[in-house]
């Protein structure tokens, strides 16, 4: 892990110094902790000052939508271990790797080639998509550790009204767990398949006088899979299809949160290196040289306010400062395939933000909330280059740091309206203007009606958009890849019909039916001088589908989930279905208690339908996917344990390779594309100790 | 691009002790009062609700049955709710019950409305009128939209409104101890 060393001594002495002279001050004066409170007299109770713990700025009203919730336990209990594996137990999502990048599919809509752009993913409300690539990465290039995530609330659907660019098909927000969540620490040491070793420490603690801290670093480093079969490039030359060794990454990661009263400050910053097998756009086969480097840097103050006595008033303001990095490094054979001379290609890229935003809901009657807000964002650094490096230096692109700078402005205004006691209507509209595209609308609506409690009915309507990011507008390296500053927003039209229904008291249902429209959509096509070139497609994609989501919690313990979808996703003008568009997906998992809950067994599995590829492969399978994890209750009063099994039944599983999984047979003088083999089956054991 | 990592760094690391510093100083000095999570004492109120209130005979199917403390709508609480679940009140064990939203509300002795379910709150009212259900929530104006008792914040403080109407209809009875410290609201 070269360059976390770079960064780790420093954030860690930081750390420990912020302990070493924040503890001291608060051991006198102690209070009592909260079992004490349930001593206390009803006098010495309403004497008590109230200290807040985590802010409810990530509670945007949730009514209005299709809405789910991954907990803590959950990503215990499954023993997911990225932020992606916990995101496809939801209806309509799945995940397909490259062996480089982790892309999740909603409703059918996960082109292969595309950068998780059109999902909008938030870390305690402050947006992670970063402003050259538009995506967050949803592997171990998420900024926040797994261990380290308290609860993900994930919305399908678009998100534009209120939080703009890239919300078409859902926003997941990760919530990260705070010091009153951690009370304490704890050290987790983590061993698994592929010499995988991952270390993780976290402290937290609300502190009498209300200050709230909490933190964790962790680091990961796997050698990952040794042997990968390509049986599309099974030829001598590239050692019969077999990349071996040149699987591995690592991961460090650290976060920090400070909260006072009503100041919150957060700061993150992570760094992940994959090497990447698939030596993508004809890179040198079967070399351990074609790596990536992805790292974010964020820091965000923030003031959050109850403002009593003027209709459950909230303020929010905050300010941010984003940070983007990325390297790779490319060999390939000049000649193609394995032919000619070895040059070293070299490919870098960051962003560089800061923005500011103001939010604010109160009840203007009592049958009337309303939120409005306005952001601000400066994209004051966009850089982007890229050079051979040996046997001789020759620039490809380089396209400065300020030229392609830009800024936002955004006003948005949400309206909940109580048209009877159990009828609402809900509307919202955002304005974004940008300096290079300008002026672009986003409204939403629903109404929601509730005809007995345990049933609600909501019909929805949205529109999202997706600005074109600076790689798409501004990538020309002159020979092979033009850029296109003439390019449009992506624009979505969603209707969805949504039932939540309790069944008895164990069992939830959410069941919906959608159909969405998406124009523009940017795609990468071949000019007529075979070049490659962003461009709004005119062809209109349209997809009609419907989902099903149980979830079940009994009072023995045993709970579990079952989720099933079917979307049509096809290209209207062409009739044809997208590629990677499985159409029938379904996912489930059952955690059953053992031994007075010190064991659980929780078993998942995720079918996945098969899925057309690009015209050039064969199509991808369909597949059955199962997973095992066996977890502890806490022994000895602080100590868990968890055993996993990841794809138990070691089946091949396929997904689609993009426009850059092919390389170039000099022996045959023709083209290989070829599928992405995902991972066999794998192992993890985890220890946690608290203290 | 390893200039702009370890800029990044040091700001990370310079922010991080400045804060540090600016804390150490600017920490209150240390008295006697009393503080607690806001959750953490809300739940504390309400294993005390359960205490000074007293519940008609027909509300409970036997001696031996439990307080039941139903939780409606999203879940404010988290773990401050088990500091409160196994307690005795007026002889009775306090059971709890994360309800979620539209959960079945029947079976509950007190039920805690999260603020999640404001939308719609006339309507779980109007489903609980009659019954001997103790309805609690820290919603604004809670006791006089026809609740029972309000938990509300008031600056740093907690402040009680109760619906004493509201509380008879039901067939309950608040004991003085609480209703002394609380407002009275009611119609």
């Amino acid at each position: 892990m070269p360059r976390c060393h770079n960064m780790l001594p420093e954030t860690a002495i930081a750390f420990l110094l912020l302990l070493f002279f924040v503890l001291p001050g608060q051991a006198a004066g102690l209070s009592e902790s909260p079992d004490d409170l349930t001593e206390l007299s009803l006098e010495e109770l309403m004497d008590i000052k109230i200290v807040a713990a985590s802010k409810k700025k990530q509670r945007i009203s949730q009514v209005a939508a299709s809405a789910f919730v991954i907990t803590r336990d959950d990503i215990r209990r499954y023993g997911y271990r990225t932020l992606g594996e916990s995101l496809r137990r939801i209806s309509g999502l799945y995940l397909s790797s490259d062996r480089n990048y982790d892309y999740l599919g909603v409703r059918g809509f996960s082109l292969p080639g595309d950068y998780n752009t059109r999902i909008l993913v938030l870390v305690d409300g402050h947006r992670v998509n970063n402003a050259l690539y538009d995506a967050s990465l949803l592997e171990e290039g998420f900024p926040i550790d797994i261990e380290g995530i308290e609860r993900i609330e994930v919305v399908k659907g678009p998100g534009s009204a209120l939080w703009g660019s890239n919300a078409l098909f859902a926003v997941v927000n990760v919530i990260t767990r705070k010091g009153s969540d951690m009370d304490g620490g704890r050290v987790l040491a983590e061993t698994g398949s592929h010499t995988r070793r991952k270390g993780f420490v976290e402290y937290g603690r609300l502190f009498d006088n209300g200050f709230e801290l909490a933190g964790s670093v962790s680091g990961l480093d796997s050698d990952g899979e040794n042997h990968i079969y390509f049986p599309e490039l099974d030829q001598p030359g590239f050692h019969h299809g077999v990349a071996e060794g040149v699987d591995d990454e690592d991961a460090c990661k650290g976060y920090l949160s400070l909260a006072y009263h009503d100041l919150g400050l957060m700061l993150y910053k992570n760094k992940r290196r994959k090497t990447v097998p698939t030596a993508a756009w004809d890179g040198a086969f079967n070399d351990s040289g074609t790596y990536t480097d992805d790292g974010f840097t964020s820091a965000e103050l923030s003031y959050e306010k109850d403002i009593a006595g003027s209709g459950n008033g909230h303020l929010l303001a905050r300010i941010y400062h984003d940070d983007y990095d990325y390297y790779g490094e490319y060999p390939f054979y000049d000649g193609g395939g394995w032919a000619g001379a070895y040059v070293l290609n070299k490919d870098e890229g960051w962003s560089k933000q800061w923005g500011a935003e103001i939010r604010y809901g109160m009840d203007i009657t009592r049958s009337l909330t309303t939120t409005f807000g306005v952001e601000y964002q400066d994209v004051y650094e966009i850089h982007q280059k890229a050079w051979f490096a040996s046997p001789y230096y020759a620039l490809t692109i380089d396209t400065g740091t300020d030229r392609n700078a830009y800024h936002s402005s955004a006003y948005y205004l949400q309206g909940e309206y109580s048209l009877l006691d159990n009828l609402q209507l809900i509307g919202g509209i955002r304005l974004d203007d940008y300096s290079t595209i300008g002026k672009h609308w986003h409204p939403r609506a629903a109404l929601v009606y509730s005809p007995r409690l345990s049933t609600i009915f909501k019909l929805l309507y949205g529109e999202a958009f997706r600005a074109p990011n600076d790689y798409e507008r501004s990538y020309d390296d002159g020979s092979w890849q033009i850029g296109n500053d003439r390019l449009k927003p992506e624009t979505i039209t969603t209707w969805e019909l949504v039932c939540e229904q309790n069944i008895g008291s164990h069992t939830r249902l959410v069941a919906s039916i959608f159909r969405f429209e998406l124009q523009d959509l940017i795609t990468q096509v071949e000019t007529a001088n075979y070049l490659l070139q962003f461009q709004n497609n005119p062809h209109e994609v349209r997809s009609d589908g419907a989902e099903i989501q149980l979830q079940s919690r009994f009072d023995n313990g045993i709970e579990g989930y079952l989720g099933v979808s079917t979307v049509n996703s096809r290209d209207l003008e062409l009739d044809t279905r997208l590629s990677n568009s499985p159409s029938l997906l379904a996912s489930g998992g059952i955690s059953i208690p053992l031994w007075s809950n010190k064991l659980y067994l929780s078993p998942d599995f995720f079918y996945v339908a098969d899925r057309k590829s690009a015209d050039t492969t064969a199509d991808a399978g369909s597949y059955f996917l199962t997973n095992l994890t066996i977890t502890s209750g806490m022994l000895f009063k602080n100590v868990s344990m968890s055993f996993s099994v990841y794809n138990l039944f070691a089946k091949d599983i396929i997904a689609p390779g993009s426009g850059e999984h092919y390389h170039y047979d000099p022996a045959a003088d023709n083209y290989l594309y070829f599928n992405i083999p995902q991972e066999g089956r794998t192992f993890r054991f985890q220890l946690s100790c608290r203290f | 691009m390893n200039y702009a990592l370890a800029i990044s760094g040091k700001i990370l690391q310079r922010a991080t002790m400045l804060l540090a510093l600016v804390l150490c100083v600017t920490s209150p000095a240390q008295t006697e009062q009393l503080t607690g999570g806001e959750y953490a004492v809300k739940a504390v109120f309400l294993l005390n609700f359960a205490k000074f209130t007293q519940w008609p005979a027909t509300a409970f199917d036997s001696e031996q049955d439990s307080i039941v403390l139903g939780i409606s709508g999203d879940d404010d609480f988290g773990e401050a709710l088990s500091a409160i679940e196994g307690k005795t009140a007026g002889g009775r064990i306090l059971a709890v019950r994360k309800l979620g939203q539209g959960g079945e509300l029947h079976g509950c002795h007190i039920l805690f409305i999260s603020a999640s379910e404001k939308w719609r709150l006339q309507q779980i009212l109007a489903e609980l009128a009659g019954r001997p259900v103790l309805t609690v929530a820290d919603m604004e104006n809670f006791a006089e939209q026809g609740g029972i008792i309000s938990l509300a914040n008031e600056g740093t403080k907690i402040k009680l409104t109760i619906n004493l109407a509201a509380a008879q209809r039901a067939g309950l009875k608040i004991s003085s101890q609480l209703l002394k410290i609380a407002t009275i609201v009611g119609n």
